[in-house]
């Protein structure tokens, strides 16, 4: 108000002062002045509105309370799917049948937030594998500045059962993303998506930094999960930008890397044994054919270097209200990392695993109510797998390949998608003895509800 | 909205899609005769053209098999363009497929297969035909190569023979025991495994009762679940108890079990019950389970 006022007297003064102003250009100084006039009070009405919103988010901080508590609930239905079998797996004895009702993930999250320290306690239940409780995200910390500004330059640092900064993928939240469930890359080289570490991370205006040192054993780990066998820690970093480039068009793009190592378990002593090979099939033991298979002593675990590079980017165009279409891709080179499709272990193997995988989905909102999808991903765990075809030794292709059809309705918090996702892999055997598609084709409704 | 009524369209198509998509079978084929490990199963027959290449020899070590036969190996020689070969047991549902693997020595240019095949425990026939075809990169399957595999009642190493069997079979992974009561008052199970001790000096050990094996003792799955006392000759005349022990289900919720008794090779009697986790409670050694049988030795 006091610059308001000076700025008016001011511009008063000058225009009285000056002797022409009354002969010459008094209509273009009248112009003037209204003009200056309407500036100074949209001046004055920002003004108002910047101390009313500063007020009213200092009257709500106080009445706040000091737990927020938020969850969901994905029940799944798989309707369909061809690699369903009335049997179990007898090495795990999980059962082969896919053609169930799956409670995927119900959460309950526990949030607090007291200035320029922050925590949060996340509980997922399902029963993918039979009923399970476990945390999924635990962490506290600390920020700066300890209000939420866009305007400034923002940093936190968080410890403890954490989201790993990689990609875009990883940090999409499950109730957020629009397909049933991330990539198969991305279910590969971070399964779980949580992992017990430290995480940094920067924001100012269209950049965002996140840094962080894990153990790098992600909660879907196949060997270790949430352990650590070995010392050393993975290091994950992610540089994004975001912004909107025209009304209605926004892009987002991202480079992340992460390196770190992998662990190969040792043997412990053996003992000698003695074993039957029945060589000529007569089911009646014969002394040739009994065997000493002599024990040997231990070998030690072995640990292995792995490590990733990946890029994202997201293109979204908003045509109206509730039609907003948006583009996806995201792709990752890396060594060794698979922990999870077909694990990856080098010391094994004899030669390092080289993966790729990569994914293209789009998206496009109908109405207020509906969105449908589709969206392709690939996946080769071993870009260098060979095997032996008759006399030749050949070039072999492992790859994963899924497109996803998505139709979704959603009202309000609810959710209600059917998904169908057409799987190609190299898990079977053609006629003439190549390695083909077997068949995993599959399709499953699925209720969300937020609250 | 009137994008809303594409929905159905959207649905039509995947339905479409469900209709068209292929690939190869995920079915383990568990109930089929013949079970190849790490092969691929395709229900149905083989092709009846036979343009492909041929099978130059099929060995087999033995042509015998018997119901529950596992790891028999198969192996053979097919002609220089195969890249596969199929196999199939007459009565199947379906064929195996195993992609050709190096030559031998003995022929550096012809592919070879190699595989272990495991036969089902119901074996019903007296005689079975194994049909082994040659397949080239085209897919075309070349005549077949018949072998007449002969099955055996049971394995040769676990026949059991003897004047009176007692035998008890279950169905799982569960640890049960086989107790006998003979007349004489001895008991006959996994801690005192012959009766011979009881018998007056000079007894022949022939009369003795036996125990001859302690299937999935402590859990350890050795895919028998059988147990039998073996009176080789004469048992003594008179009253016979049979119990069986739940010592551990090993965790599966029931096991179920048949008791049989055989004088002569003529059934004496037989039982069938289910061990529940309620049968494991309490101690498993003299004394313990419970009574499934009782019959009487003239």
């Amino acid at each position: 108000m006091k610059l308001g006022g000076v700025t008016l007297a001011t511009l008063l003064a000058a225009a009285f002062a000056s002797p022409a102003f009354a002969q010459d250009d008094s209509a273009v100084m009248a112009a003037e002045l209204a003009r200056q006039k309407a500036a100074l009070e949209r001046l004055e009405r920002r003004e108002a509105e910047r101390s009313n919103a500063e007020r009213e988010a200092a009257e709500r901080a106080k009445t706040e309370p000091a737990l927020r508590l938020s969850g969901y609930v994905q029940l799944d239905w798989v309707l369909h799917n061809q690699a369903s079998q009335n049997e179990v797996n007898y090495s795990t004895g999980a059962p082969l049948n896919q053609d169930r009702f799956t409670l995927r993930r119900a959460h309950l999250r526990a949030a607090s937030e007291r200035g320029y320290l922050t925590g949060a306690l996340e509980i997922d239940a399902n029963t993918v594998n039979g009923p399970q409780l476990r945390p999924i995200n635990a962490e506290l910390g600390v920020r700066f500045p300890a209000r939420d500004d866009p305007k400034q330059p923002r940093f936190s640092l968080v410890a403890g059962l954490i989201r790993i900064p990689f990609g875009f993928e990883l940090q999409e939240l499950d109730f957020v993303r629009p397909f049933l469930e991330r990539s198969t890359a991305a279910r590969a080289f971070f399964p779980g998506e949580f992992d017990l570490g430290v995480r940094f991370r920067a924001q100012y205006r269209f950049f965002d930094l996140s840094l962080a040192v894990m153990n790098g054993h992600p909660l879907g780990d196949r060997s270790f999960p949430a352990l650590a066998p070995n010392q050393k820690k993975e290091i994950i970093g992610h540089l994004g930008v975001q912004g909107e480039i025209a009304p209605g068009v926004s892009v987002a793009a991202g480079l992340s890397a992460d390196t770190g190592n992998g662990f190969h378990e040792g043997n412990g002593t053996s003992k000698d044994r003695l074993v039957w090979r029945d060589e000529n099939g007569d089911g009646i033991v014969q002394a040739t054919e009994v065997q000493v298979i002599a024990g040997s002593s231990a070998t030690p675990a072995e640990q292995f270097h792995r490590f990733a590079l990946g890029a994202d980017a997201r293109f979204g165009i908003r045509f109206g209200e509730h039609a907003e279409f948006e583009l996806r891709a995201e792709l990752v080179r890396a060594s060794n990392l698979d922990r999870a499709i077909e694990p990856a272990d080098p010391v094994a193997v004899g030669h390092d695993l080289r993966q790729l995988g990569w994914y293209l989905g789009a998206t496009q909102e109908v109405t207020r109510w509906a969105i449908v999808g589709v969206r392709y991903d690939f996946y080769d765990p071993d870009q260098d797998a060979r095997e032996q075809q008759a006399v030749q030794v050949v070039p072999r292709d492992r790859s994963y390949r899924t497109v996803s059809f998505l139709a979704m309705l959603r009202y309000a918090e609810a959710r209600l998608s059917l998904q169908y996702d057409l799987n190609r892999n190299a898990l079977g055997r053609a006629a003439n003895g190549a390695p083909t598609s077997l068949a995993s084709d599959a399709l499953t409704a699925r209720a969300q509800l937020r609250f | 909205m009137r994008a809303l009524y594409s929905m159905p369209w959207l649905v039509g198509s995947a339905l479409l899609v469900v209709a068209c998509s292929g690939g190869a079978s995920n079915d383990p084929a568990l109930g089929s005769r013949m079970r190849i490990v790490d092969a691929q199963f395709v229900s149905g027959a083989t092709p009846s053209a036979q343009s492909g290449p041929e099978v130059a020899a099929s060995e087999l070590l033995t042509t015998t098999i018997w119901p529950g036969n596992a790891n028999k190996p198969l192996r053979g020689t097919l002609g220089g363009a195969a890249t596969a070969a199929a196999l199939a047991l007459s009565g199947d549902a379906g064929y195996w497929l195993v992609p050709a693997g190096p030559p031998d020595v003995s022929a550096p240019a012809l592919p070879t297969f190699r595989c272990t095949a495991s036969f089902s425990r119901m074996l019903s026939d007296s005689a079975y035909t194994l049909e082994v075809r040659a397949v080239d990169a085209q897919g075309s399957f070349g005549p077949p190569l018949r072998q007449t595999l002969t099955v055996l009642p049971a394995s040769p190493s676990r026949s059991v023979t003897g004047d009176l069997v007692v035998s008890l079979s279950w169905d799982n992974e569960a640890d049960l025991d086989l107790h006998v009561l003979d007349p004489l008052g001895n008991e006959i199970y996994h801690g005192a495994p012959s009766s011979i001790d009881a018998f007056a000096a000079g007894a022949s050990k022939e009369s003795a009762g036996i125990l001859d094996f302690d299937s999935n003792a402590d859990c350890e799955d050795d895919q028998l679940r059988q147990e039998n006392v073996v009176w080789r000759q004469e048992p003594p005349s008179g009253r016979y108890s049979v119990r069986v022990d739940s010592a551990s289900l090993c965790g599966r919720s029931v096991a179920h079990w048949n008791v049989r008794a055989t004088l002569h090779d003529l059934q004496l009697g037989a039982a069938q019950g289910t061990s529940l986790d309620s049968d494991t409670w309490g101690a498993h050694d003299r004394g313990a389970g419970l009574l499934a049988l009782g019959f009487d030795v003239p």
